[in-house]
């Protein structure tokens, strides 16, 4: 499992144990502060009913939100709306049922309690949409109680009591969300640099491989040199294979658009050289081409370009269903020698000191 | 006709002018060279404005294509043949379509100089490798409509340049080959616009048996 994944179920669990502890807060709050404050004062309200319409809605959604939590379930906002239309809902049945000279007394029991089911529905999701409906409430209660001429700083000490609480939390979220943002973009760098290591490590083992497998051939080659013996026409040539397979690999390793093209004006480039005019043309474009395929399609090509006298055109011909790499070279049949390798068809055609070999790969 | 074939050099380096010449004495009847300068007006005075053929550098000294005096030689009836360093297929298309005899690039040697040159003045069709390559991989929406087989003997000229090894790969004969590529070349020449040299081309292709009026 990627390790943003991780990190993002341990902030969801996080943010769900909180939020299970603000539904707790606010049912605590119910039974312990609100029904017992609607029994006390039942004789002063205006109506009676409403309060207890009030407490059974908001008992209700208390029922749904910790069924959602505890199924671990991700509601979306037409629910969360809901919700929260019903808790806002009840506390205006409750404030209904409120006499007006009770305003913001105990008596008006659902002004503490319903922010908490209001954070719990919102803070997960934007505590600022959190915090905007908590000052909002507050706001609303102070504008009523200016309306009906009374005090507006009575039950000033509860709103910043209750504010500070709530506002305390919707912070922690917010802290919380930032950490967790952190966290995943340093696990995602930490991931992207790990994969370009091993990416690097492995390319590396390949090369190191090549070059061996070269030790393998130019190591006689050049101890031959090195015994002073006359050097003859076959070792020549098999010096310029070898020169070619060099050059090959140190192609291999350069930001080329096209790597196969690349290699082949490396090869170009060593024939240029002793005299040999060579034409490259591409026809088409086709499948890119992996790398160990690129070696087997471009090593009969240039085994025939290096037995070149004067002359050879090479063509890359693509179509999205095969890649074919073809040199015309005037060179002597017998000094071309095929080699197919993986998956790569190699064919050839001799004509009056012209020779034709094509390599062709299809994906 | 004249029975000796002769052209006008349209190029700005004296050195490809010198080469154009030494392949023209070599060639077998030998081409005439009438003259040579390094813009249009060769062509359009003496002793250049009698040549049978133009050959027209499509880069001369400014860096874009010349293709307005391309152009203009076309509608004077005259017969090009571009000669030029651009390899891109816009560039041949574009050339063919504005009624071209013939496109060589500069990679093409005296192989395919002196058969186009000849072509051109009997207004015959000549498709030189890279010529068949434009043919082969064109995507245009308005493209003329070429065979399977057409474009595979096209994009097999284009690889090896020998008629006869591509003969010998697709099992097919020479002369073949050479209807294939031949028929191609007609197809592009009708679907350009009206300019002399294609009609003439047309015109001799349906002489020749080569294509039939329905096919175009």
């Amino acid at each position: 499992m990627p390790e943003s994944t991780v990190d993002g179920l341990t902030v969801a669990a996080l943010t769900r144990v909180l939020r299970l502890a603000v539904v707790l807060v606010g049912m605590v709050t119910l039974i312990g502060l609100g029904i017992p404050e609607v029994l006390a004062n039942t004789p002063r309200y205006a109506h009676v009913a409403l309060e207890w319409a009030a407490v059974s809605v908001i008992t209700v959604v208390a029922v749904v939100l910790c069924g959602v939590l505890w199924a671990r379930w991700e509601p979306g906002w037409p629910l969360r709306i809901t919700l929260l239309a019903a808790v806002y809902g009840a506390s205006w049945l409750a404030v209904a049922g409120v006499p007006v000279e009770l305003l913001a007394s105990e008596a008006e029991w659902s002004y503490g309690l319903v922010g908490w089911f209001a954070l719990a529905l919102l803070m997960d999701r934007s505590p600022l949409a959190a915090a905007v409906f908590l000052s909002a409430h507050a706001s609303v209660d102070v504008l009523r109680l200016l309306w009906y001429d009374q005090d507006p700083v009575r039950g000033s000490v509860v709103t910043v009591l209750v504010l500070t609480e709530q506002l305390t939390v919707v912070a922690a979220v917010r802290v919380l969300r930032r950490i967790a943002d952190r966290a995943r973009e340093t696990a995602a760098a930490t991931a992207r640099g790990r994969t370009a290591e091993e990416i690097a490590e492995r390319l590396q083992a390949d090369r190191r491989a090549r070059y061996a497998d070269l030790a393998d051939t130019t190591g006689p080659l050049l101890a031959r040199i090195a015994t002073g013996h006359p050097v003859d026409a076959e070792t020549r040539r098999r010096c310029l294979v070898e020169a070619a397979r060099m050059r090959r690999l140190f192609a291999e390793d350069d930001e080329a658009a096209d790597p196969l093209l690349h290699e082949l004006r490396g090869c170009a480039d060593l024939l240029d050289r002793r005299g040999v005019t060579v034409y490259i043309g591409t026809c088409g474009d086709g499948p890119t081409v992996p790398a160990d395929v690129r070696r087997a399609l471009t090593d009969p090509i240039m085994r025939t370009m290096i037995a070149a006298r004067g002359r050879a055109r090479v063509t890359v011909l693509g179509s999205p269903e095969e890649v074919t790499v073809s040199v015309v070279a005037d060179a002597d049949p017998g000094e071309v020698a095929e080699r197919p390798a993986a998956g790569v068809r190699v064919t050839r055609f001799d004509d009056d000191g012209q020779v034709w070999v094509e390599a062709t790969w299809r994906p | 006709m004249a029975s000796v074939t002769s052209v006008v050099v349209v190029d700005d380096h004296p050195a490809i002018v010198a080469g154009i010449e030494a392949w023209c004495a070599a060639a077998d009847p030998p081409i005439e060279v009438l003259g040579s300068g390094p813009t249009p007006a060769a062509a359009w005075t003496e002793p250049g404005l009698g040549a049978d053929v133009v050959v027209f550098d499509l880069q001369l000294t400014g860096s874009t294509p010349a293709y307005g005096d391309l152009r203009r030689l076309v509608t004077a009836r005259r017969r090009v043949v571009v000669y030029t360093l651009r390899e891109d297929r816009e560039s041949v298309l574009t050339c063919l379509d504005l009624g071209a005899a013939a496109y060589l690039t500069k990679t093409e040697g005296p192989a395919h100089f002196v058969p186009a040159i000849r072509a051109a003045a009997q207004d015959l069709p000549y498709t030189p490798p890279v010529m068949a390559r434009a043919f082969g991989t064109d995507d245009r929406p308005d493209r003329p409509r070429l065979t399977a087989r057409e474009v595979d003997v096209l994009v097999n000229w284009f690889a090896c340049e020998s008629k006869e090894m591509v003969a010998r790969k697709l099992n097919i004969s020479v002369r073949t080959v050479n209807t294939y590529i031949d028929r191609a070349r007609i197809r592009y020449a009708d679907a350009g616009r009206p300019a002399h040299t294609k009609a003439a081309l047309v015109a001799r292709a349906i002489q020749d048996g080569l294509v039939r009026l329905e096919d175009l």
